[in-house]
């Protein structure tokens, strides 16, 4: 390479062997490095056409797919900010995605053309865009050499929730996805020769990541989608799959639910890489023992960062509950609620600093300045930068290995999902059936939280499972409730708010026995 | 578990379509012969959650033979599965008929 890549799209400058090296399978759809690029700049050129103008954030309603892949780079070359939207979003969440970033377009398919435009009456765009309508240009065109965008330019904003309210954008410029990508190729150690399985969305910053590092390496992404256990299993055999990324959940499926990888010796499969919550040490052990000669690297970040930590592999016998060390680039430390540095063996919030820090929540000043704030201990007069402060409680060993506590909020992981309570608790007062209600994650093997409801009906309730069904139609399935619970009142504390903590504390001991 | 060994298949049946409802409100209203599978309500972990649900209930655990999908179809396909799981473990082992 000659140039020095600081705009993502310069990920797909033209190198020697281009037209050669398979960039994605889809299906049965393969493309060429060189013909994913001549697709991102008939992207670029279409976006232009509809009116994106630099700046303009793009939201891209895509199932996972090659569009969805020439989309993410075709935004950044013509200049716009992309913003991924997982399709397993109901109309109201994907409505209030582009309300709230306020898109300019929205790049969709024809198969979802009806149903998007339904969710966005009355939204002002420019254009509703159907990526079957976006064709390559005859030949790989060189990065617009009118790029007037620079490397701290935003260049996503990917949706995430807290502990509260709708989902905030976090804002990454094009540094934080390139570092990111860049720090990741490195302790990963991905190459050309690598052919990564795609399962993960990427409107996830961990799923995204991959597709970033692949396409820099000029290594090889396929897009995948499963229903049993068993088809990721042939998937990551009979694509000679070299590495994957998934979450806790998935590791479940595949060493409790998918006998055929018992029978199937996945000798190309180098590393897998786990992120999203903690993999019970139960699973690992299995993990290890089916995939001896597989390299697990146990990672933890957050979209706020990025990526954060991993875990070397040849660590994880000893330290199989660790997230690890810092990223390379990158620190972290933990800190005490007094503000001090917490000691080896002391619990505290896990701060970041480094080039993945993003520039903070999209037109959300107090969230921003709640998360990303000055450095604790080095002055800005000093050099001291914004770090991230990640609202997981965390605690270092001796030897300087993190491991992960629990969440300081109430903010619940689900299968590898941040969900905020507020949100379900508002779907669920919207049908009118409850007078207060809590929605609170309960521990479970399987997805790490379970989103339980714990309601005081507004009249007898004899079944919920109608309220369930209605729920489903409002609400993506991973944050609908798994039981709803009634009660005739709910715990107060003191000062008269719901007591989350005891709800927590009284149906964890349950669920655990 | 030894009690459930007696369960006649419509008491499986039962329990298996409760927990499919409660889980899965997507499915809608649920008979024996609904189809599980076809559905896109059932996900990849919505299906290992059957599975250990099966575990958890009946004391079944699947092998590479049961995970054909012909048997996990509709509820009733499963509880004739789990039904003959539950035989086979009660019996003496024998040479199995080819």
């Amino acid at each position: 390479m000659t140039n020095i890549p600081y705009l993502l799209h310069h990920l797909l400058d033209e190198r020697p062997g281009d037209s050669d090296r398979i960039a994605l399978i889809d299906g049965n759809r393969s493309l060429s490095h060189r013909d994913l690029s001549r697709f991102v700049a008939g992207c670029a050129t279409a976006l232009r056409s509809a009116g994106l103008s630099r700046g303009d954030r793009a939201a891209i309603m895509l199932p996972k797919s090659a569009e969805e892949c020439w989309a993410i780079f075709g935004i950044s070359r013509a200049g716009g900010v992309f913003v991924p939207i997982n399709p397993l979003l109901k109309p109201a969440q994907m409505r209030h995605i582009v309300v709230d970033s306020e898109a300019a377009i929205v790049i969709t398919s024809r198969a979802l053309f009806e149903t998007v435009s339904e969710a966005l009456v009355g939204v002002a765009l420019k254009a509703i865009v159907c990526a079957e309508d976006i064709i390559a240009t005859p030949t790989n065109l060189r990065a617009a050499p009118d790029d007037a965008a620079i490397g701290e330019d935003l260049a996503a904003i990917l949706y995430t929730s807290g502990s509260t309210g709708g989902p905030k954008g976090v804002m990454l410029s094009h540094r934080n996805l390139l570092a990111g990508s860049r720090i990741v190729i490195r302790y990963l150690e991905i190459t050309e020769r690598d052919r990564i399985l795609s399962i993960l969305p990427f409107s996830f910053d961990y799923g995204l990541n991959q597709l970033l590092t692949a396409v820099q390496q000029r290594a090889t992404t396929v897009l995948f989608t499963f229903r049993r256990g068993d088809e990721l299993v042939q998937a990551l055999s009979d694509y000679s799959i070299t590495g994957v990324a998934g979450v806790p959940t998935i590791w479940a499926i595949l060493t409790r639910g998918s006998p055929l990888l018992r029978r199937t010796s996945l000798r190309a499969l180098r590393y897998v890489t786990n992120s999203g919550g903690a993999v019970p040490t139960e699973t690992v052990g299995r993990l290890r023992e089916l995939l001896p000669d597989t390299r697990i690297f146990l990672m933890y970040g957050l979209t706020e960062a990025f990526r954060s930590t991993f875990l070397p592999p040849e660590q994880i016998d000893e330290r199989p509950t660790s997230i690890g060390k810092a990223i390379p680039e990158c620190e972290v430390f933990a800190i005490r609620p007094d503000g001090r540095r917490a000691r080896p063996g002391e619990p505290g919030i896990l701060v970041h600093r480094g080039p993945t820090v993003a520039l903070g929540y999209w037109k959300r000043p107090e969230d921003t300045a709640r998360v990303f704030r000055p450095h604790p201990f080095i002055a800005a007069e000093q050099g001291g930068e914004t770090v991230c402060y990640s609202g997981d409680l965390v605690v270092e060993d001796d030897d300087g290995f993190f491991s992960f506590v629990c969440r300081n909020d109430a903010m619940i992981k689900s299968a590898g999902y941040r969900i905020s309570p507020t949100e379900v608790e508002s779907a669920l007062m919207a049908t009118s059936a409850f007078d207060q209600v809590a929605v609170i994650g309960l521990p479970d093997p399987l997805v790490g939280q379970t989103v339980h409801a714990v309601a005081v009906p507004r009249t007898e309730i004899a079944d919920t499972t109608p309220i369930l069904q209605s729920l489903s139609d409002q609400l993506p399935a991973f944050m609908v409730p798994r039981t709803i619970e009634l009660v005739g009142s709910l715990p107060t504390t003191p000062n008269g708010k719901i007591d989350y903590r005891l709800l927590r504390e009284q149906r964890s001991k349950d669920v655990v026995a | 578990m030894t009690t459930v060994s007696a369960s006649p298949v419509e008491t499986i049946t039962a329990a298996i379509t409760d927990y499919l409802r409660q889980r899965f409100p997507r499915l809608g209203p649920i008979g024996e012969t609904t189809k599980l599978l076809g559905s896109d309500v059932i996900d990849s972990l919505g299906f290992l959650e059957l599975l250990m649900f099966l575990e958890k209930r009946f004391g079944v655990v699947l092998d590479d033979a049961d995970f054909d999908t012909s048997n996990l179809e509709t509820a009733k396909r499963i509880s004739a599965l789990v039904e003959r799981k539950l035989r086979d473990k009660h019996s003496v082992p024998s040479a199995s008929p080819a």
